[in-house]
């Protein structure tokens, strides 16, 4: 439907590692390999589920934060954008 | 955010309560400024990748001292009852056990490019992510990041993975080492995903912050104005927002179109100017189409779609800052429609960055609606959707020359394709 990041890429100014040449391989199949993305979002929405680790920078370029780091107090988590 | 932040005020001084905060922004600075403006104290975390996996936000959450999910969606209005009492007021539940869940970590050691895009594997996307959500935009492994990332969703095929490609390339555009396409392959890959996912309205919404007015479920950015503005009044310093925003960030479907202007003149119409062949200004431009189209077959983009141009000094090439600012000349064809085919990018600010930093114009067009139907005999089977047109621009040499120079521009707009007729 849409071109593909791919022949964007190929249209690009020469670069010395471009991403223009083909992948031969063939796809890998998704239960072939672990899953890597995104937590389960029904983490957040079901009562009794554990929060996992998860270490993100802050937005103010000030360091990380851990969210275990706040084990021992009751959290209000605020998942949202300013727009 | 605002009233959860004034109501929660007293808890959280008295230490009964953390507040936290993630926000799936491609921005953090922008993030930042908000909550600055509002006061916000809590820390607000960045999650560009989208890796708590929401697809809609907001999101509250009441967590207990054990890391256990005790509350859900809180309403305001019963804040008595839901938090103070039901979350607040309620013991701790059994001690949690630690959950390897999902943990990106902090940046590994930078590594070079040494892989062939059909060896990658999940564990150099897991890498890349994590170099460049820590390492940011000018991270010294940007490129090699790109191509995994880029490699990787190729491979597995997931829309996610689509979606985190798109993010990096964005990155790599915001900072020093943008590339010509990163925009534009950062929009078909958001694209992409979401065609294959249409409920995930964070991917959606990243389209529409760049995309057509009317595609936009409100104003995105309109609030940053403001917001500097009462900073200042302050007497405190707004903190900086690097990506001046654009105009499809503040622009807000509620309000009218902008009418359009009266015939304009070419600013070069004989060709007499002397050309850039691009050695002094890269010019890149984006069409971002509404996203009524992802996942639909059908021939004509919904509504308009929000052209974007950037004009970049390359080579040690600075703009003039006494000189009008560059002019983009983009005719639209018959049946199209344009606010204006003259467009003026932004006058320089002052300081000495400015003078190279990249200039960017974006504005609306629509295409003619495509008739349903195989195409009648001799007419194209598509639309021509390429515009093309011209930049005219002073630029001064590293030897502090100004010439004026002219450069072409093409744009297509990426149409989708026609149905397969006899289909349903």
């Amino acid at each position: 439907m849409f071109s593909s990041p791919e022949s964007h890429a190929a249209q690009e100014e020469a670069a010395p590692d471009s991403a223009s040449s083909e992948d031969s391989s063939p796809a890998v199949r998704a239960s072939d390999v672990p899953e890597f993305g995104a937590l389960d979002p029904k983490i957040w929405t079901t009562v009794g589920s554990v929060v996992p680790e998860l270490e993100l920078p802050l937005v103010d370029g000030s360091g990380v934060f851990d969210l275990a780091s706040l084990r021992g107090k009751k959290v209000l988590l605020i998942q949202f954008a300013s727009w | 955010m605002p009233v959860w932040h004034a109501k929660t005020k007293e808890l959280v001084s008295k230490g009964e309560l953390a507040i936290v905060g993630i926000t799936q922004e491609q921005h953090p600075d922008r993030c930042a400024l908000f909550a600055q403006w509002q006061g916000f104290e809590f820390p607000i975390l960045w999650d560009p990748f989208g890796l708590t996996g929401l697809s809609v936000v907001p999101v509250l959450t009441g967590i207990d001292e054990a890391g256990i999910v005790q509350l859900v969606r809180p309403h305001p209005r019963k804040f008595q009852e839901q938090f103070l009492e039901g979350f607040m007021g309620k013991a701790a539940g059994p001690k949690a056990t630690s959950v390897p869940g999902f943990r990106v970590g902090r940046p590994e050691l930078p590594s070079n490019w040494t892989k062939e895009p059909g060896q990658v594997g999940v564990n150099d996307a897991r890498r890349s992510v994590s170099r460049l959500l820590f390492g940011g935009v000018e991270t010294a492994t940007m490129d090699s990041d790109v191509l995994t990332l880029e490699a990787w969703a190729k491979k597995s095929g997931r829309p996610r993975d689509r979606f985190h490609a798109g993010v990096a390339r964005r990155l790599r555009c915001d900072g020093p080492s943008a590339r010509a396409k990163d925009f534009q392959a950062a929009a078909d890959a958001w694209h992409a995903a979401l065609a294959a996912d249409p409920n995930q309205y964070i991917w959606r919404r990243r389209i529409q912050q760049w995309g057509p007015r009317l595609d936009k479920p409100y104003a995105f950015y309109d609030w940053i104005p403001r917001a500097i503005l009462e900073i200042k009044e302050r007497g405190e310093v707004p903190r900086s927002v690097a990506v001046p925003l654009s105009g499809s960030e503040v622009a807000n479907k509620n309000q009218a179109a902008p009418a359009p202007v009266g015939a304009a003149t070419a600013p070069d119409p004989k060709g007499l100017l002397a050309r850039d062949d691009g050695g002094l200004v890269r010019v890149e431009t984006a069409a971002l189409l509404h996203t009524g189209i992802a996942g639909r077959k059908m021939r004509t983009p919904p509504g308009s779609s929000q052209i974007h141009v950037t004009l970049r000094p390359r080579g040690g090439a600075k703009w003039s800052n006494d000189t009008d600012p560059p002019l983009l000349w983009l005719p639209v064809p018959k049946g199209w429609t344009a606010v204006r085919s003259l467009h003026s990018f932004p006058r320089l600010v002052d300081g000495e960055a400015a003078l190279t930093a990249p200039l960017r114009v974006d504005f609306e067009v629509s295409t003619p609606t495509i008739p349903l139907g195989p195409p009648k005999e001799g007419e194209p089977p598509t639309l021509d959707s390429t515009l093309s047109g011209y930049v005219v621009y002073s630029i001064c040499l590293p030897d502090g020359t100004c010439v004026f120079r002219r450069q072409g521009v093409e744009v297509t707009i990426p149409l989708p394709e026609p149905p397969s007729f006899g289909d349903d």
